[in-house]
């Protein structure tokens, strides 16, 4: 060093201090792509991109959406022809759930449910969300195997538009920042229910016809992930009501997988679904898919626009 | 041990726990700020586990890795700008708080030319050697001299002005 570095080092030490950090090397390697060739396949979970675990929590309504639209119902065309139009989302309008998530690790002994969770969708593009999300269901892939299965973590706001490149995550009190975690991608490129149908077109759907789940009727339907040998997946459920064709509650066996260093670890998950509707688009509830409008006073590392 | 050729991800894993603050704080002064700066470091590292067969052990490791996080960081800057001009509030920390001097020398490192102010955040942000910066930017080991002098002169000439 000369003898004028240390000053300017000293100097520049305090104006651009070091910002506090934490270590996500996961976070780097599955966007190196790296777990995701590790991690077997794991049904429709499979699917989603490895740095978007948020969007199981929408996607799993979506794919009981899926489901009910356009597969080839073997046993009861009758009731996928009434989903279907059941299930067609009014235009214009904002699609709004509450669900609770339950894990168990049969390894572990564990099973944690999240307290309850709360997503808006902007069904018109930019289709942009908001989820109030028990935090250990984002941190989907990263999540320590154990605290995945035996902890809940609080509930997390994030907020974005479906296919935008960040999420942003709100720090309390009063900050947006970008978050480390996942954004929601939807399933296709642009329409939002075409895509949704393209998914399901696969064959893979079966009703099974009527069942109680709680005390409940409602319908069940079996998710087979495989279409032949060899297949690890077990089979999902998704259990719906039998007329409005809302989804009730969704049961996959294994539906989550971790790989890390210390090996693999699968998990049970449930979501039950406590309210799913669809809302008029009034600006009021355009407001609720929109986390700066719910945060209007939020610093943000966005001031000027960018992420809309 | 780094390999003659390739490196491994436990060598690039290393690095980074080990210098993830230094990567963050230049990141974040280069792509404007912080969440950027942790974007960049993050896809930055993503890239050299990509990438990790092709370096070949001609530079160290850490000055191979600096260079993809130094473009890394200047892309999101690139695609961000207009949208987002250098902010000095957000940028690298520091903000509201900033003394009046604090601020003035904050825009001068700012106004410095993109190579000057790179140099200057590999050096001083990161610590690195003129060598390691060498690598880090592809210019020579002199040129990483006469940049970081350049850059003093016009950080002392602002200093200088400041004063009258």
């Amino acid at each position: 060093m000369t003898d004028r570095e240390p000053m300017v080092a000293s100097s520049l030490e305090r104006i651009f201090p070091i910002p506090g950090v934490t270590e996500d090397w996961d976070d780097v390697l599955e966007r190196a792509g790296e777990e995701s060739a590790l991690r077997p396949e794991t049904g429709l979970f499979r699917k989603r991109p490895a740095r978007v675990a948020i969007a199981f929590v929408a996607l799993a309504a979506v794919a009981v959406a899926a489901l009910l639209i356009g597969a080839p119902w073997k046993s009861s065309p009758g009731f996928l022809e009434r989903a279907q139009a059941g299930l067609v989302p009014p235009p214009r309008s904002i699609l709004h759930q509450r669900f609770e998530t339950t894990v168990t690790s049969k390894d572990f002994g564990c099973t944690v449910t999240t307290q309850p969770s709360e997503l808006w969708i902007d069904l018109t593009p930019p289709h942009r969300w908001r989820v109030l999300a028990d935090d250990f269901i984002h941190e989907g892939p990263r999540a320590d195997p154990r605290t995945f299965a035996c902890a809940s973590r609080g509930v997390t706001e994030l907020g974005g538009s479906l296919g935008a490149a960040r999420t942003l995550e709100l720090v309390l009190p009063n900050t947006l920042t970008f978050s480390p975690r996942a954004h929601l991608t939807p399933p296709g490129d642009s329409d939002y229910a075409t895509t949704l149908r393209e998914a399901i077109a696969s064959g893979i759907a079966h009703d099974e016809g009527m069942t109680e789940l709680d005390g409940r009727e409602v319908r069940r339907i079996r998710y087979d992930h495989c279409s032949g040998p060899p297949c690890d997946q077990a089979s999902s459920y998704a259990y719906v009501d039998p007329e409005s064709f809302h989804p009730v509650q969704e049961v996959w066996p294994s539906g989550y997988v971790i790989v890390n260093r210390d090996g693999v670890f699968r998990f049970d998950v449930e979501v039950s679904y406590l309210t799913y509707e669809y809302l008029p688009r009034t600006p009021a509830n355009v407001a609720l898919t929109d986390i700066r409008a719910q945060h209007p006073g939020a610093r943000g590392p966005e001031t000027k626009g960018a992420v809309r | 041990v780094t390999a003659a050729s390739g490196a491994t991800v436990e060598e690039l894993e290393s690095l980074y726990r080990a210098e993830l603050p230094s990567f963050v704080r230049t990141a974040a002064a280069i792509a404007g700020d912080d969440g950027a700066g942790r974007d960049a470091v993050q896809e930055a590292f993503a890239q050299a586990v990509r990438k990790r067969e092709s370096y070949k052990g001609d530079a160290p490791l850490e000055a191979w890795v600096w260079r993809i996080v130094v473009n890394e960081a200047l892309a999101v800057r690139r695609r961000r700008a207009p949208e987002l001009e250098w902010d000095p509030e957000t940028a690298g920390g520091g903000g509201q708080e900033d003394s009046d001097e604090d601020s003035a020398v904050r825009a001068w490192v700012t106004a410095l030319p993109d190579r000057q102010r790179h140099v200057v955040f590999l050096r001083y942000f990161a610590d690195l050697d003129y060598r390691s910066i060498a690598a880090a930017l592809a210019i020579e080991v002199g040129t990483v001299s006469a940049t970081l002098a350049a850059a003093h002169a016009a950080l002392r000439r602002c200093h200088e002005e400041a004063l009258r």
